[in-house]
């Protein structure tokens, strides 16, 4: 059921091999092969229409590939796909929540689903709102009712609720003030740190840059380059110009 | 000002998708409209021949006539105003233009003349022509036709500006009470079939006397004569247009401007007032208790949540629901009676199994027809589809509950429509049974189709009906129509109903092999917004 891999004594949380993916004629991963670790942050870069939005989306189970496959948290994502789901909180660019409901009633569903006991969703869902400035007294307001910047901030809660081994965030920034955004930065930090992985796609190359462990770079369907950040810090700082020779810019 | 006036009108029309679908439209359109002035002039021109010799019946008559007509245009007018004045999208646009708040009004006003005289047009011009012919004066009444609807406009645009505010208030009132505006939507609904009902009880007794006359009696004609005496401005501007009374028409503009002037005024000042508010938030803090549950009864409250707030599930599925077994009732007595009295009894007799057989057809088509308000599983996700299929629960699981909540909801109603049939006498106990176990079948197979039509949507194109309409129209009426005819040739009632069963279970096993096998995949093959 669950594979647990470790490589060079670091346990493998995101796996990827092989991976194809098209949409009807047009191929849009060729063969992708990724490996993400425990403890890390890991950025995923690209330009527009690349495929890492098609690749997120193949890891969280919400598209079905051609071929290949993936582990999250050990869990084969076609094979185990609720335990996988159980072991991923995921944020995407735009947010996604039911507008219909309050954002306390928001949270209920989501802690509901990933059956959480009642003390652990108190405790949880005042340590997130206060984390990212999500006032209390919103949650009670229907979620149509709030700002872009404010549903991000939502379903950033939401999506930790469960405290799920990989945090996968498709450009979180999007729409957030700049408090938020340090914040956010830090949160992903730290959960990283507390040896969880982050898996984050980001417009935003000094944020990546700045923050993250190991990035790859995905072109013509493959990851085209990959790099240690920690190992090999001055790539920190030609990180843009990397991206931009990756694209011929 | 053209320039708002076509902003306007798209807002208020909207687009079509596809020549087709517009083709489509505007035939349905002119066919609709065609039909309704066809009845409407039949009416009007049958009971102007019967009461053409009465003294005061005939403006009386008309003055009543283009009372119902002015009612309706009040209503239309008022929902107008309310689309072209408090369109909050349309008031945020328009206050980054630069365009002056007389322009604005100015168009607006210019724009719900235009569509106040279309609709008053069509509805009473036709009128005008036929008064004109059956009086020998043809050309008068044409061009006379051609001034109603202006004259009307200050006193129903008036009265619907009048209102156009409160009506506003109301909505976003109710918008926030979901249980005060279900109960709204429902006495709405209980009125208009009450109301019906007395069309239909008018219908009956014409079918039955085989004319007019049993309701044209003197008695009548005289409350007709004494109401219009009390029908203002309606009766002076009947006066005016159809007695030959000019005077008349003094007091009927200052009724009209003296209303239009308030109404115009109440309207210009909450348009403003409106304009200018930031809308108040709820800031208060709430004492809020975390609660949990588990992962069904999440789902089954999610999905309520969803439902109760959408205003159009609320009113053409759940509100219908409620008023099925009096709406079947009116019917079903309406179709008995006329079936069993009259010239009709004779042909029926023929038929032995007709009634019962035609009692289940009615409920057939109830049943499916309002099912149709809420099977729109997929459609209401939009962007939360990823959502769908993020959370850790399987999907199949999902899906049932979805497809569950309108079918109980559709069977309890259907139980108590039924009930309520048995118990008034209208059906027997037999067909209550068959009736039950018939209609409950195709709605499950209805719903399950729906479901497979939803799965199926792709690329964010309309979903295909073909199949959930085959079963909500064409099953129904065939299975009528094969065993009416077989009941003539002395095909039992119990054997009747055991076939339409039979076929509606056999119809439906294909699609639940295929939903069982493929749910999973096709869920996955939904399109998901990122």
């Amino acid at each position: 059921m669950q594979q647990n891999i470790i490589k060079d004594e670091r346990k493998v949380t995101v796996s990827i091999n092989n991976l194809y993916k098209s949409y009807g004629k047009k191929d849009v991963i060729l063969g992708l092969d990724l490996e993400v670790y425990e403890g890390e942050l890991f950025g995923f870069l690209g330009r527009n229409g690349i495929g890492k939005s098609t690749t997120i989306d193949c890891m969280i189970g919400a598209k079905k590939f051609s071929s290949g496959n993936i582990l999250v948290n050990g869990f084969d994502i076609k094979e185990f796909p609720l335990e996988a789901k159980e072991s991923y909180g995921y944020v995407s660019s735009e947010p996604t929540c039911y507008e219909e409901m309050t954002g306390y009633e928001y949270l209920e569903f989501v802690a509901s689903v990933y059956k959480l006991s009642e003390l652990n969703f108190e405790k949880n869902y005042k340590y997130l709102c206060n984390r990212l400035q999500l006032k209390l007294e919103e949650l009670s307001n229907p979620i149509s009712d709030y700002s872009h910047g404010m549903k991000q901030k939502l379903c950033l809660v939401a999506s930790l609720l469960h405290n799920p081994k990989v945090w996968i965030l498709d450009e979180p920034t999007v729409g957030l003030d700049i408090m938020a955004v340090e914040e956010l930065r830090k949160m992903m930090r730290e959960y990283a740190n507390h040896n969880n992985t982050v898996f984050v796609t980001s417009h935003n190359i000094d944020l990546v840059a700045k923050l993250c462990d190991r990035v790859a770079i995905i072109n013509d369907g493959k990851v085209a380059a990959l790099y240690d950040l920690n190992r090999d810090p001055n790539k920190r700082l030609q990180l843009g110009k990397i991206f931009f020779d990756t694209y011929g810019g | 000002m053209l320039t708002l006036l076509v902003k306007d009108f798209k807002l208020m029309f909207g687009k079509q998708k596809g020549l087709a679908r517009q083709i489509l439209k505007i035939l349905f359109s002119i066919f609709f409209i065609a039909c309704f002035i066809g009845i409407e002039v039949f009416l009007f021109v049958t009971i102007l021949k019967k009461i053409g010799n009465i003294h005061q019946a005939t403006t009386a008559f008309v003055t009543i006539f283009l009372t119902i007509i002015s009612v309706v245009i009040i209503f239309s007018n008022l929902f107008n105003a309310f689309k072209l004045f408090f369109n909050e999208k349309d008031i945020e646009q328009l206050s980054v233009h630069p365009v002056s708040n007389s322009s604005i009004i100015f168009s607006k006003l210019i724009f719900l003349f235009l569509t106040h005289y279309a609709t008053c047009f069509i509805v009473a011009y036709p009128i005008f022509v036929a008064y004109g012919q059956l009086h020998f004066m043809p050309i008068k009444f044409y061009y006379l036709g051609l001034f109603y609807p202006m004259v009307t406009f200050l006193f129903e645009s008036g009265i619907a500006l009048l209102f156009v505010y409160p009506f506003y208030i109301l909505k976003k009132w109710l918008k926030k009470h979901l249980m005060v505006k279900f109960i709204f939507n429902v006495i709405i609904l209980f009125v208009g079939c009450y109301l019906y009902s007395k069309v239909l009880n008018v219908f009956i007794e014409i079918i039955a006397g085989n004319s007019f006359n049993s309701l044209l009696n003197d008695q009548n004609i005289g409350i007709i004569i004494q109401l219009k005496k009390y029908i203002f401005p309606i009766n002076l501007l009947t006066d005016v247009f159809f007695a030959k009374a000019t005077t008349n028409f003094l007091p009927a503009l200052c009724i009209g401007l003296g209303v239009f002037m308030l109404g115009v005024s109440i309207c210009i000042f909450a348009f403003n007032y409106v304009r200018n508010i930031s809308y108040s938030r709820n800031n208060k803090v709430k004492e809020y208790t975390p609660k949990t549950t588990s992962v069904i009864k999440s789902l089954f409250k999610k999905e309520i949540t969803i439902l109760l707030k959408n205003a159009d599930y609320t009113f053409s599925f759940t509100t219908l629901l409620l008023v099925q077994p009096f709406l079947a009732l009116l019917v079903i007595k309406a179709l008995n009676t006329i079936f069993t009295t009259g010239v009709f009894s004779y042909y029926i007799s023929v038929v032995p199994n007709f009634i019962p057989l035609m009692n289940v057809l009615i409920l057939m088509l109830f049943s499916t027809i309002i099912a149709q308000g809420a099977n729109t599983y997929i459609q209401n996700e939009k962007t939360t589809i990823k959502l769908m299929k993020t959370i850790p629960v399987n999907s199949t699981k999902q899906l049932l509950v979805k497809v569950s909540i309108p079918f109980l909801m559709s069977f309890i109603s259907l139980l108590i429509t039924n009930l309520v049939l048995l118990f008034t006498g209208n059906i027997s106990f037999i067909t209550f049974i068959f009736c039950l176990l018939i209609v409950t079948a195709l709605l499950v197979i209805f719903d399950l189709i729906s479901l497979y039509e939803e799965l199926n949507i792709r690329h964010h194109k309309p979903r295909s009906t073909f199949v959930s309409n085959m079963i909500t129209y064409i099953v129904p009426f065939t299975y009528f129509f094969v065993t009416a005819v077989l009941s003539y040739f002395g095909l039992k009632l119990i054997l009747a109903f055991i076939i339409g069963l039979l076929v509606v279970i056999i119809i439906g096993i294909p699609f639940v092999i295929y939903l069982k096998k493929h749910i999973e995949s096709l869920f996955m093959d939904l399109d998901v917004i990122n």
